[in-house]
């Protein structure tokens, strides 16, 4: 979901640039930059309120990134197993 | 059998994973009822989360986590049909430091209450150390990955004494290494090499 809503902010944002580049040289482009502030607003509050699909009370279905202490702790348990 | 660190086995007869029904559309009517509290004893949190993980029809359990491919969800039944317990396991990749190291998680494990007051002459045919030894052994025979992990909630007594080494899943090789806290519950996260 937060690399989807990157990926689609990123995608809008060179167009909304031209269009203002354009605009500034007499073009009219205040229907599309409108609507593109519309679903860009749009989008963001639809990404702040998102949580993940909770989908097991415990965290097994988590991504882990162990801290450092603890990839200690795993060398010092299971020496040469990372 | 899989090598552990204990001297004896802490299991005997393991009820092989591949023999347990795959949880599907056709096999999910078989949970319905699924409880796994001790004979006369009320249900604890830990067993209410591996009951409910279980049954969940929508969103939030195992059935969907198999419908997701995110877990391999098996039912062992007893010769008359009834559930005697089930093993999710699923692959998952967690970062240590640098490095990526793929493992397998041991999502949920439960043994159904008509089973758990089962007397055997050695403790461990109990059916839970038969299941899990079921699921260690193919884990190992996959050989893909180089560890299990779990998580266990730090009342339950399957997590047995961090500094003796001693109780269930400390038996079978599993070492505490940390704990997480999600939605303000602790975990304690455990690791075994394969």
């Amino acid at each position: 979901m937060r690399t989807l809503h990157t990926i689609w902010f990123e995608n809008t944002t060179p167009f909304v640039e031209d269009a203002e580049k354009w605009q500034r040289q007499g073009l009219n482009f205040d229907t599309e930059l409108t609507r593109i502030k519309v679903l860009r607003e749009a989008a963001s509050n639809a990404f702040y309120y998102w949580e993940s699909p909770r989908i097991s009370s415990n965290p097994s279905f988590r991504p882990v990134t162990l801290p450092e202490e603890t990839v200690e702790r795993v060398r010092e348990l299971f020496p040469g197993s990372i | 059998m899989a090598e552990i660190e204990t001297g004896s086995p802490p299991y005997l007869d393991p009820i092989p994973f591949s023999t347990g029904l795959l949880l599907s559309d056709d096999t999910f009517r078989l949970v319905e009822g699924f409880a796994c509290n001790k004979v006369g004893q009320p249900e604890t949190p830990f067993e209410r989360d591996v009951t409910i993980w279980l049954t969940a029809a929508h969103g939030d359990g195992a059935f969907e986590a198999a419908r997701l491919g995110l877990a391999e969800v098996r039912l062992f039944l007893a010769d008359d049909h009834r559930v005697i317990g089930y093993g999710a396991i699923g692959p998952v990749d967690w970062t240590f430091g640098e490095t990526i190291v793929p493992l397998w998680l041991l999502h949920y494990f439960g043994v159904h209450t008509d089973f758990r007051s089962a007397k055997f002459a050695d403790y461990r045919l109990s059916y839970g150390r038969r299941l899990l030894g079921g699921i260690i052994e193919e884990v190992v025979r996959r050989g893909d990955r180089k560890f299990i992990a779990l998580y266990v909630d730090p009342q339950n007594p399957a997590r047995g004494n961090p500094e003796t080494n001693t109780g269930f899943y400390p038996e079978f090789g599993f070492r505490e290494i940390d704990a997480e806290v999600e939605r303000g519950r602790t975990w304690v996260r455990m690791l075994r090499p394969l």
